[in-house]
């Protein structure tokens, strides 16, 4: 009998269904740059748990992809979460989730990679597993169920998804992989018990077996972990690094789609890390020390790519490129090579600076579209809590000089419900906007003025864990709510504000904060349905309420009770190298307004990653603060 | 500044296999993509947004595969043809293929308004899977026959786009009737040739042809072990739930310009 374990290629079942869905362009495979290792007998498969078009572009499985494949007898392939059409049609055929090169069941593969890349990403992991056909709690695996690994940037709480995972990889993922999947490979090969595998997998440096863990559950019945006697799990799992950054290869997977994707260009990583230190950014904390590419490596793989892929677009990517300290140099090399070519360079994010523009004009050529800032917060007060390190001045010159420059869009992030944030910080936001509105206005010569567009966004703040403010509870609904018409009533007219959506934000702080005890909560709002939360029209927050019902869990309490700095948390063993006295005595400055400045530019702040990772920050210049 | 000048270069690629399945926009992007892994001193056209200077024939539908597709790139530099036609094929994936390739009159009609007449193929057949639920009976090449022959007799036919009826009148638009013949590929009953001409007032999709002709095979079909004719197939969206049980291969044949007499000409020979 044929089972989901078999090595069969299901292209020509898959077949079968795509006259009838959207968008079959999606399941194709074949794009130019797709690696084929047919004859590798370790198969991996590394899935994106969204869409095609949201998970081909990430960044993070491109590198992943790149290395697996480049190893001896291993072969990496890819998949994704079909749309719901394909799903249903799948489901209905009873045709199981497969990879996109091969065309074997994900469930046939050594090592199926689910990446966790944020919280609301819940649902399509499991949505994976059901299609997949694997168990979705690890316990319930069997000796030939494949081993489930994860990892990305959404592990510094992996608590709420480790009952679905055998391993978890935190940190940088380059070597670490290849650790593991070689690990399962040997093992696999002499035939070991499921057990063995993930004891060893437990042994390896940044590893999280969650199965080695035991559980102890609070007054309020969150859950926190304790290795397993006699377990080789350790207490605390240290994430991975990659001191040397610049010996990683830039150009990851060359792999061209079809369909048009979220970010579809060349993607060149240009730097990790970041050291501003908003006390609210969670990847300002776990992706630590700061590293950066040299400016010839930028340069040098920006070109070969180009030519390799047939982009017509190269982003700059990494946390804040504005702050690489050759970025100037970097750009100004690649608008003379690539002139005439119809080819833009970008970058993910602009600083609030006059650095920072500088550094916008330098990509934007003639096509000055609109530019996107995000102060944050309304007042000098509440931005120095989060320790946002810029002025009012800061903002307005940039306005004066973008405006003046030819400009006439632009749009503002800002937060609510920030740490010890009062009415008037939230009416901050609004006078802040006017003020910016009136001189941008005055900026631009007279027939032009109608045209100044300035847009806010205004979203819920959800407390990260590994960020000082991981004590913190999430505003109630109520108070955002009244927050919310606040601030819209004082909200200048010809600026227009936009609210994320509080709900998906709510959930997401329950994802954030809670611990193991969210595990059978999202196995039942996935019964229930629920797939795709990340996508506004799929999401909805009443099947979740439904589920937490049925599992007996105050998701509401989730979100809203502070932890006293004290306890336990759910995602104490784990660390990002970044120390909890550290995090504490940002907490404490945050409450007193005191500011802690960029390590690349300013001196160390004790934040105790580089000893405890044994790295440092690697810069290629003098960083200009 | 006096304008460069500029050849145009012709190229004739396939697009078959899976990436049938590419919409006009993807097919679009993957060719500019393919022309700059060519690395072909393309030019570029003038504005804040620059692009590649090239033109695109007629859209083939979703699904549909071709032999003859064709588009247009302007060049800054002249070098033979065949230079260029070997450094597109060594970017190119095996199934969007560049075949040959020739410089034209600069000033050439554009393919999208020139290309006139298609000539298709398509076989019709039913998918493995759902064999066993196919509720009708094997149709004979007669019951295709008489299905082709009832839509070109009523002259117009209506199909679901974007969930509302549109009406495509045939007249003119079938240059070549479709002729039906046996097919020599399992699971598949028929082939069915025929040759459109596109016009001002558009072109009959060859995709909605087939599904019609589909639809009326089911009409027409005694449903196994009942007597009478009955519609099982449950969806409104004619074109989706036909799918479902139909395996409808369609690949575009050849493609032709219209001569000053009506006749057919290659696009080279232009």
């Amino acid at each position: 009998m044929i089972t989901i374990r078999d090595r069969i290629n299901l292209w020509p079942r898959i077949e079968q269904l795509l006259d009838c869905i959207q968008k079959p362009s999606r399941y194709i495979d074949h794009e130019f740059g797709a690696v084929k290792k047919d004859e590798a007998s370790f198969r991996c498969v590394l899935i994106y748990p969204d869409t095609y078009e949201v998970g081909l572009p990430n960044q993070g499985l491109a590198i992943l992809y790149n290395i697996l494949n480049q190893q001896e007898d291993i072969a990496c392939e890819r998949a994704y979460v079909p749309w719901i059409d394909m799903g249903d049609l799948m489901r209905e055929r009873n045709v199981p989730l497969c990879s996109m090169e091969s065309y074997f069941p994900v469930a046939s593969f050594d090592m199926v990679g689910i990446q966790i890349p944020h919280e609301l990403a819940a649902t399509n992991i499991l949505e994976t597993l059901d299609l997949a056909g694997i168990p979705l709690f690890a316990r319930d695996r069997a000796q030939e169920d494949a081993i489930v690994c994860g990892g990305g940037p959404s592990v510094y709480n992996p608590e709420p998804f480790a009952p679905f995972y055998d391993a978890i990889m935190i940190g940088d993922g380059e070597e670490v992989i290849c650790e593991v999947a070689g690990c399962i490979k040997e093992l696999r090969e002499q035939g070991a018990p499921r057990a063995k595998i993930l004891e060893a997998l437990a042994a390896i440096d940044g590893v999280y077996v969650p199965l080695l863990y035991d559980e102890h559950t609070d007054a309020l019945g969150r859950i926190y972990v304790t290795p397993k006697e006699g377990s080789p799990a350790k207490a605390c799992i240290t994430k991975r690094l990659i001191p040397h950054f610049a010996d990683t290869d830039p150009l990851t997977s060359c792999l061209v789609p079809y369909v048009e994707v979220v970010h579809d260009r060349l993607s060149i990583e240009v730097l990790r890390g970041c050291a501003r230190g908003c006390r609210f950014c969670q990847a300002g904390m776990t992706y630590r020390p700061v590293r950066e590419r040299p400016s010839d490596q930028i340069v040098a793989s920006v070109i070969c790519g180009l030519q390799r892929t047939g982009y017509d677009e190269v982003s700059l990517t990494s946390l804040s490129s504005t702050d690489h300290s050759t970025l100037e140099k970097t750009l100004r090399r690649l608008n003379a090579l690539l002139s005439g070519s119809a080819t833009s360079v970008s970058l993910p994010s602009e600083r609030l600076d006059s650095f920072g523009l500088e550094m916008a004009e330098l990509v934007a050529g003639e096509k000055k579209s609109g530019l996107t800032f995000a102060p944050e917060a309304g007042t000098q007060r509440m931005r120095d809590v989060i320790n946002k390190g810029i002025t009012e001045d800061d903002l307005m010159n940039t306005v004066r000089a973008a405006f003046g420059a030819g400009w006439l869009r632009m749009k503002l992030y800002f937060m609510m419900g920030l740490p010890t944030e009062t009415d008037e910080d939230v009416l901050g936001i609004a006078d802040l906007c006017g003020r910016a509105l009136e001189l941008a206005k005055s900026c631009v010569p007279g027939p032009k003025k109608s045209a100044v567009k300035i847009s806010t966004s205004v979203a819920v703040f959800i407390p990260k864990a590994q960020t000082p403010f991981q004590w913190c509870a999430q505003t109630e609904r109520e108070e955002v709510l009244r927050r919310q018409k606040l601030l819209a009533s004082a909200m200048p007219k010809g600026v227009t504000l936009h609210y994320h959506d509080h709900k998906a934000s709510f959930l997401e702080a329950v994802l954030s904060r809670s611990g193991r005890e969210l595990a059978p909560v999202i196995a039942e709002a996935h019964a229930k349905g629920a797939r795709f939360d990340a996508w506004t029209e799929c999401f909805d927050l009443n099947r979740w309420h439904e589920a937490a019902q049925a599992c007996n869990v105050d998701i509401e309490a989730r979100a809203t009770v502070p932890f006293n700095t004290e306890d336990p948390l759910p995602w104490s063993h784990i660390s990002c190298g970044v120390s909890t006295r550290f995090l504490k005595r940002e907490w404490q400055k945050a409450q007193e307004g005191i500011l802690t400045p960029d390590c690349t530019m300013h001196g160390c702040t004790g934040c105790g990653v580089c000893p405890t990772l044994k790295g440092q920050n690697v810069l290629e210049g003098v960083r200009r603060g | 500044m006096a304008e460069p000048t500029l050849f145009c270069l012709r190229v004739r690629y396939r697009e078959t296999g899976r990436l049938r399945y590419l919409s006009h926009l993807e097919l679009l992007r993957a060719l500019e993509r393919l022309m700059r892994r060519a690395q072909l001193p393309y030019a570029v056209t003038q504005g804040f947004s620059p692009r590649i200077k090239a033109s695109y024939g007629p859209a083939l539908p979703v699904g549909v595969a071709s032999n003859d597709e064709w588009f247009d790139v302007w060049l800054q530099e002249l070098r033979p043809a065949s230079e260029y036609l070997e450094r597109l094929r060594a970017a190119a994936p095996s199934d969007l293929m560049p075949l040959e390739a020739a410089y034209v009159d600069t000033h050439a009609p554009s393919l999208s308004a020139s290309l006139v007449f298609s000539s298709w193929e398509a076989t019709l057949g039913i998918w493995p899977d759902v064999c066993e639920s196919w509720p009708y009976a094997t149709p004979t090449l007669a019951d295709i026959e008489a299905a082709c022959q009832s839509i070109v007799h009523d002259g117009s036919l209506t199909y679901m786009r974007n969930g509302k009826p549109k009406t495509v009148d045939l007249e003119h638009k079938l240059e070549r009737l479709p002729q039906v013949s046996a097919s020599q590929e399992k699971d598949t009953w028929a082939t069915i040739t025929f040759t459109t001409r596109a016009s001002n007032e558009g072109a009959l999709r060859p995709d909605v042809f087939l599904d019609a002709v589909a639809m009326r095979l089911t009409d027409s079909l005694t449903v196994q072990g009942a007597k009478q004719t009955e519609h099982v197939l449950p969806d409104s969206n004619l074109s989706v739930s036909s799918r479902k049980y139909f395996r409808i291969a369609i690949v575009r044949l050849a493609q032709y310009l219209e001569g000053e007499d009506g006749e057919w000409v290659r696009p080279m020979q232009h």
